[in-house]
């Protein structure tokens, strides 16, 4: 399995007025008005709340980026199945007639399109529930966090079956998001995982040096317990 | 001067008080207060507005009031409101539930007592009232035994000469009966009703005060004026004693009463941990806005480095100015108030309700501990404060009542010496005593006195054997005297002066000498059936100076003189030829001194008729002199009693209560300080002090009995070069700076043990020349440590602002510090004195009314339930029924309660900071936002749901060592003393080990999450992932400190590590949709997380990381640095000790020479009745005299009946 993963650095999802900046209630599917908690971007001008309303959502990360193979063949990618189940399930829902609401109320300033143009070939992944959406929804914890982009369709072809060949890749960018104003960083990821997630050395050698000390304590406490006379 | 005595004149009637007797009417236009008493603090209406203001009063709760204020508004609430609104309010209601309960109980009791009845005579009539509606003016009828009402001005008594006898113990303690006298005046209208209907007159007194002794007033009656005094009336709280009845007229009532007057209003007592918890409280306070002062700072910063060019993802809001750095700064300062917000955990808003929570489970660890459940008056241990429990375990100094406190208040006459022969120790066949007297059968006496038992049957064969030194003590014992007769239903019973007379002329009846009756000028005994009557001529009455008294008699011709009185005094006047005798009895005497009993010397002699005239006629001479009246009497009584025959000595037990001698040296070697504050005589202080080995003979005692400043400065320094003299020639110690305070700690010994600070050179001398020289051997005596005994009279003097400095140098000093003959208030002054200047931890006992003003100031006060009435219980904080309980209430519930609470709160503010330091550094990642790392939720449950529940069961089960560990080593106590559990210092290592403990977790879970310094984790998870370890650390955590694992231990440690997980998800799950149409915004977290394999990994390492130090720290403490604690923890486990002490057994000892034993003797009684007695005002109590009495005995129901007796027999 291959998993490819936008990476932002210097970017503050976790900054207290950036999390608060949504309403979970709208997510849902609900047309109630929406929280002021969305503010500055509750309404627009007109008076009819954003779809969907929030700082997070105005500020999605919206490069599109593809690999292609050797020069020539893209490398197929699933936008489904890189969101939590969960999310997908139960916490994201759209609004019943989510076309005309879509239409008739106005997306986030930023948005070029509405929410119901984010993936027009699968109404599943369309409007709220669109896992690009609510992979970025999931505020990362710190300031520099990579979120999982797409994943390699393995059975579109038989290049990619078993994972990513040895060749040259080149990864065309559609430079959609800016981030050099606050000097923030991107970055693009290909990785692999094993039953432990991704790659991380600090672990293994945590428990190394924390095993290491583990016995030199079983042993001085052995000698001194034993040698413990009252 | 005209213009200032008319001033006088005008102020003269405010100064007083006038009374109209008999007349309500005119009575209600003045604002005395009625006779109803109030000690509850709220009633239905005020309840909740001053509840809450009081509870509002309190730091936290005003804080966290603030806190909510601040999380009412949005643009700065880091977390939503009720985090805060739930907490609070449940504490809140449960204090107030608390409160309300209390002063529900404080409601009953006063209407208990309010509603008392009490006889009124009204419009010819005696109609029974209550309490509350007496009113002044009122003229009252008390029947015998009846509590004093108020305090009231005595018409007219059943008894001769307008007397009657009181018992004032629960205003002084004092049990023996006080007469009290009707003015002669009124005296003659009896108890007729109508006379007593019309009584009419004004009384002027004094306006209410507390001065117990002091009364002055006139009586306007009858076209004159009569002068009160002291003398003419009866205070509120006295009881009447062998008085039919006594009419009287109510001068103060209810809260003007001398005895409400004297009672200060209880002060809401708070222990040291709570006022050092205030303090730490504001210190963290203070430490809070410094943090968030830093995080202004920082995140202005941040604001203006970073954030300004980050608006195009995150735009300030409206408000927040466009101009760079002033947007920065503004943006800074508002996120000051989102971090007292974020960061106000570290005042956690459980502690109070929760630390009260574990204090009340803990008083009923007290209340239901059987071991102090005194069966004979089926009385239980009370808490009656439960706020205090951790400073029983803190106790510095103790201050003790007497009567009634260490001692059960009965005489018994135990052994005595006659003629040089020895009686009352009983010996087995092989010639050694017997000391446990109960499982001997006691001889069969005179069944009138059933109490008494005497088990040497040698003193009965004696008496069979008409053995005549025998028959003479009995019959001095039942001559001299001053004791008064009482028949009730028959049977005779005694009034004495004093408890000592008392057991005497009972003893002599269970020996069948009884004395029957007396009148002015006879006595008559019964001795073995036989009727003799002994012309009475003189009583020599005794006073504290002859410390003896005598009576001079007649039979048959025959004039005797009978003496008893202290051995010192006996001696003097013995004749020659007794010193063999003298020797003999003076060996006997030292037997009883030892013993601990009361002598006293018995001795007689007869009298030549020529020799007695003369003297009489002289007597006469002297007692009509008109100067020296006193002196030349005294004179007069030295003269006959001289050359005196000794027929013996007497040794009276002042039964102590049980197992205070035990108590008290295990109080002591706990480090306790004990004083013993009693209205007694110092003679009788000193024989208790010795009886219940409060002083013994290897200390140096010193007694202050002087009664001018002058004489009392001079003493006190007397008394300190004393000390230094003997601190030098015993102790290995620097030259002792004579400038300085003296303080034992500072000359480096240590109190417990002065063995081994003696002199190192005169320790190995011990053994050597024995003969050498004497100065060696003085040195070699055994020294326990100095004691003081000082007089009330000298304390004034010693309390006075000039020497009480001196007095307490001197007196902590000391081991023992017993004050005689003192006041209410004097108690109260020197318990204040020891809070004021040494700012230590006090705790009084006692049993009477007057010893409440000395239990409301301590720190803890505890009541005796005793016979002297429920004034000291009801202002107590415990109280039981024994002294001796005291010993288990400080050395096991107080030690563990301080241990308990030390732990509790060394581990809460451990826990709260492990908990809100990782916001702190979590904010560094999130530009300084206030953001918070954990689910909202989580946080208002950590501090009641996640953390709680283990923390409380060890507060509430922990225990180093069991009870008898805890007895039996009375030093265990001392930690707590010196606040070893609970001080900054270890507050701060928890702090710091939070503090540390946080920073572990936070940067070990973000490296194991991140992959090359990029995280894939959601802030959700993040949180959740750091809260999960968290909360299972801090548990185990709590698991290293507790030292007694139970099954409810184990039970709240793993069921809520358990229900933390059920709870989340639960919370987390996508059920709740079901059931709320809406989501948790956690949403599927918690399975995310705990499917996770890495988050197993994180824990175990953390856990490991964080919890193995603390584990080698305990390991190491325990094995190289244990502390008494520790040890005895161990000692419990293996029971090395009682190996060591076996080997120790079979040691050879080295011997010290023992100093000779001190005598104590002592004639504690007041000056007597003699007086009264001879000049025949106070006669022998026939059969009633009074005419109605009987019906009033029954009982008073009939009321109308008796009313009607009255005035036919009038």
């Amino acid at each position: 399995k291959v998993y490819f993963y936008y990476g932002l650095v210097n970017y503050y999802q976790n900054h207290r007025r950036y999390v608060k900046s949504r309403d979970d209630n709208q997510l849902l599917g609900k047309t109630d008005a929406v929280s002021k908690d969305c503010q500055p971007f509750q309404k627009s001008v007109n008076g009819s709340d954003y779809t969907p309303c929030g700082a997070i959502a105005n500020s999605k990360f919206n490069d599109s980026l593809t690999l292609v193979f050797n020069g020539s063949q893209t490398v197929p990618l699933l936008n489904t199945g890189i969101a939590w189940t969960t999310d997908k399930d139960v916490k994201f829902k759209n609004p019943n007639n989510a076309s005309t609401y879509f239409q008739n109320n106005p997306p986030p300033p930023n948005w070029k399109y509405t929410a119901w143009d984010l993936d027009k070939n699968n109404s599943d992944n369309n409007g709220y529930k669109n896992e690009d959406f609510i992979v970025w929804m999931r505020t990362a914890a710190m300031p520099a966090f990579r979120k999982l982009y797409r994943r390699l369709n393995t059975n579109s072809s038989q290049t990619f079956q078993g994972g990513l060949p040895q060749g040259n890749y080149t990864l065309k960018v559609q430079y959609n998001y800016p981030v050099i104003n606050f000097s923030g960083r991107k970055q693009f990821i290909i990785s692999t995982t094993s039953w432990m997630g991704g790659k991380n050395p600090f672990l293994g050698w945590a428990y190394i040096v924390v095993g290491i000390v583990c016995m030199i304590a079983f042993v001085v406490f052995f000698i001194l317990h034993k040698t413990w006379k009252l | 001067m005209k213009n200032f005595s008319f001033l006088k004149k005008k102020t003269i009637p405010e100064e007083t008080r006038k009374i109209q007797i008999n007349d309500r009417e005119a009575n209600a236009l003045k604002t005395f207060p009625k006779n109803e008493v109030s000690t509850s603090k709220y009633n239905f209406v005020t309840f909740l507005p001053k509840n809450l203001f009081e509870q509002f009063h309190r730091l936290a709760n005003a804080y966290f009031l603030f806190l909510l204020c601040l999380q009412l508004i949005p643009q700065i609430s880091s977390l939503p409101p009720y985090t805060t609104i739930v907490p609070l309010c449940f504490v809140l209601t449960l204090t107030a539930i608390k409160d309300a309960i209390d002063d529900l109980g404080r409601h009953r009791s006063d209407k208990h007592v309010n509603n008392r009845q009490t006889q009124v005579i009204d419009e010819n009539d005696i109609i029974f009232r209550k309490w509350k509606d007496i009113q002044v003016g009122d003229m009252i009828q008390l029947v015998n035994d009846e509590f004093v009402t108020a305090d009231i001005l005595i018409i007219s008594t059943s008894e001769q000469n307008g007397l009657c006898y009181i018992e004032t113990a629960e205003l002084d303690g004092e049990t023996n009966l006080k007469v009290r006298q009707s003015l002669e005046e009124t005296q003659s209208i009896g108890d007729d009703i109508d006379d007593l209907t019309n009584f009419r007159g004004e009384i002027e007194c004094d306006l209410p005060n507390n001065n117990l002794n002091k009364f002055q007033g006139n009586l306007k009656w009858n076209n004159q004026t009569l002068p009160l005094k002291n003398d003419n009336i009866l205070l509120r709280g006295t009881r009447l004693r062998n008085t039919q009845w006594v009419v009287g007229i109510v001068l103060y009532a209810g809260s003007d009463t001398k005895l409400m007057k004297n009672t200060n209003k209880p002060s809401f007592k708070r222990s040291h941990m709570d006022k050092l918890l205030d303090k730490i409280i504001i210190g963290i306070l203070i430490f809070l806005l410094f943090l968030c002062l830093t995080m202004t700072i920082c995140c202005s910063i941040w604001e203006y480095e970073i954030g300004s060019s980050f608006v195009i993802y995150l735009p300030h809001e409206s408000y927040i100015s466009s101009n760079h750095l002033r947007g920065s700064i503004q943006i800074g300062f508002l996120v000051f108030l989102s971090y007292v917000i974020t960061l106000s955990t570290v005042v956690p808003i459980s502690l109070y309700v929760s630390i009260e929570f574990v204090r009340l489970l803990q008083s009923k660890w007290i209340d239901w501990d059987i071991e102090m459940f005194y069966e004979k008056n089926n009385v239980s241990a009370h808490v009656r404060t439960t706020t205090l429990n951790e400073e029983l375990g803190q106790i510095q100094y103790v201050f003790s009542d007497k009567t009634g406190t260490l001692t059960q208040n009965i005489m018994t006459f135990k052994k005595c010496s006659i003629a040089g022969q020895l009686f009352g120790y009983v010996y087995d066949s092989n010639g050694t005593e017997i000391e446990d007297l109960n499982k001997l059968e006691a001889v069969e006496m005179n069944g009138d006195e059933e109490n008494f038992l005497w088990f040497d049957k040698s003193l009965i064969k004696e008496i069979e054997n008409h053995n005549e030194n025998v028959e003479r003590f009995f019959i001095l014992l039942s001559l001299c005297h001053t004791v008064m007769i009482e028949e009730k239903n028959g049977q005779i019973s005694y009034q004495a002066q004093s408890p000592d007379e008392y057991a005497l002329v009972s003893a002599a009846r269970a020996f069948y000498f009884t004395f029957q009756n007396r009148t002015q000028t006879t006595i008559t005994i019964d001795i073995k059936g036989k009727q003799f009557t002994y012309n009475l001529l003189n009583i020599l009455d005794f006073n504290n100076e002859r410390q003896r008294m005598s009576v001079i008699v007649e039979k048959d011709g025959q004039i005797y003189l009978f003496c008893k009185g202290g051995d010192t005094k006996i001696k003097e006047r013995l004749a020659s030829n007794q010193i063999e005798l003298l020797k003999q009895t003076d060996e006997h005497l030292n037997n009883f001194a030892n013993d601990s009993l009361r002598t006293l010397c018995l001795a007689w002699k007869s009298i030549e008729k020529s020799q007695y005239d003369q003297w009489a006629a002289k007597l006469n001479v002297a007692n009509t002199s008109m100067e020296n009246r006193d002196e030349k009497v005294c004179e007069m009584y030295e003269e006959i009693e001289k050359d005196l025959l000794l027929i013996g000595a007497t040794g009276i037990e002042d039964k102590l209560q049980d197992g205070v001698p035990q108590c008290l040296q295990r109080l002591t070697q706990a480090g306790i300080k004990i004083w013993v504050l009693t209205g007694d005589k110092i003679e009788t202080a000193y024989n208790i002090g010795l009886s219940c080995r409060l002083l013994t003979n290897e200390m140096e005692i010193q007694m202050i009995e002087e009664t001018t400043e002058e004489e009392v400065e001079a003493k006190l320094s007397q008394i300190r070069n004393l000390i230094i003299e003997k601190i030098e020639t015993l102790f290995d110690v620097q030259p002792i700076d004579k400038t300085q305070r003296l303080n034992w700690k500072q000359l480096g010994i240590d109190t417990k043990n002065f063995d081994l600070f003696r002199k190192k050179s005169l320790q190995a001398s011990i053994q050597s020349d024995l003969e050498d020289s004497f100065n060696q051997s003085t040195i070699n005596e055994f020294f326990e440590g100095f004691a003081i005994l000082i007089t009330g009279q000298a304390l004034i003097h010693a309390l006075s602002d000039r020497l009480n400095m001196k007095f307490l140098e001197i007196a902590t000093m000391c081991k023992a510090l017993i004050c005689c003959r003192v006041t209410p208030m004097q108690k109260a002054q020197v318990v204040e004195l020891v809070i004021k200047h040494e700012k230590q931890t006090t705790l009084a006992i006692g049993d009477g009314a007057n010893d409440v003003s000395m239990i409301q100031k301590a720190h803890i006060g505890i009541g005796i339930s005793g016979q002297e009435g429920q004034q000291a219980v009801l202002a107590s904080d415990f109280s039981f029924g024994q002294f001796r309980y005291l010993e288990r209430l400080l050395l096991i519930h107080g030690r563990l309660s301080y241990l308990r609470v030390s732990k509790f709160l060394r581990y809460f503010f451990y826990k709260n900071f492990a908990f809100t330091f990782c916001h702190f550094w979590f904010s560094f990642f999130c530009g300084f936002s206030a953001q918070t790392v954990y689910d909202p939720m989580y946080g208002a449950l950590y501090n009641s749901l996640f953390s709680t529940f283990p923390i409380l069961f060890l507060s509430i089960f922990d225990r180093d060592v069991n009870d008898n560990y805890s007895l039996n080593k009375p030093y265990l106590y001392i930690p707590g003393q010196k606040d070893e559990f609970f001080n900054k210092k270890l507050l701060i290592k928890s702090i710091l080990h939070g503090i540390l403990s946080s920073l572990f977790i936070f940067f070990i879970t973000y490296l194991s999450i991140s992959n090359g310094k990029m995280i894939e984790m959601d802030l959700q998870s993040f949180g959740f992932l750091i809260g999960t370890i968290i909360v299972i650390i801090v548990n185990l955590q709590n698991a290293l400190q507790i030292w007694y694992w139970t099954i409810y231990y184990h039970l709240a440690l793993w069921l809520t590590i358990l229900i933390y997980f059920l709870f989340h998800l639960t919370l987390y799950s996508t059920y709740l949709m079901k059931f709320f149409r809406t989501n948790y915004t956690y949403v599927g977290v918690a399975k995310q997380i705990l499917f996770d394999p890495k988050f197993y990994l994180i824990l175990i390492l953390i856990c490991v990381v964080l919890l193995l130090p603390v584990f080698i720290q305990e390991f190491y403490r325990m094995r190289f640095i244990p502390d008494e604690t520790n040890k005895a923890r161990y000692n419990q486990k293996y029971r090395y000790e009682e190996k060591a002490r076996f080997i120790e057994h079979i040691r050879p000892k080295k011997h010290l020479r023992k100093r000779l034993p001190r005598s104590s003797y002592a004639f504690a009684q007041q000056e007597g009745w003699g007086k009264l007695i001879t000049s025949g005002i106070m006669q022998t109590k026939k059969k009633p005299q009074t005419r109605a009495s009987h019906d009033l005995n029954i009982h008073q129901r009939k009321s109308r009946i008796y009313s009607s007796n009255l005035t036919g027999t009038l």
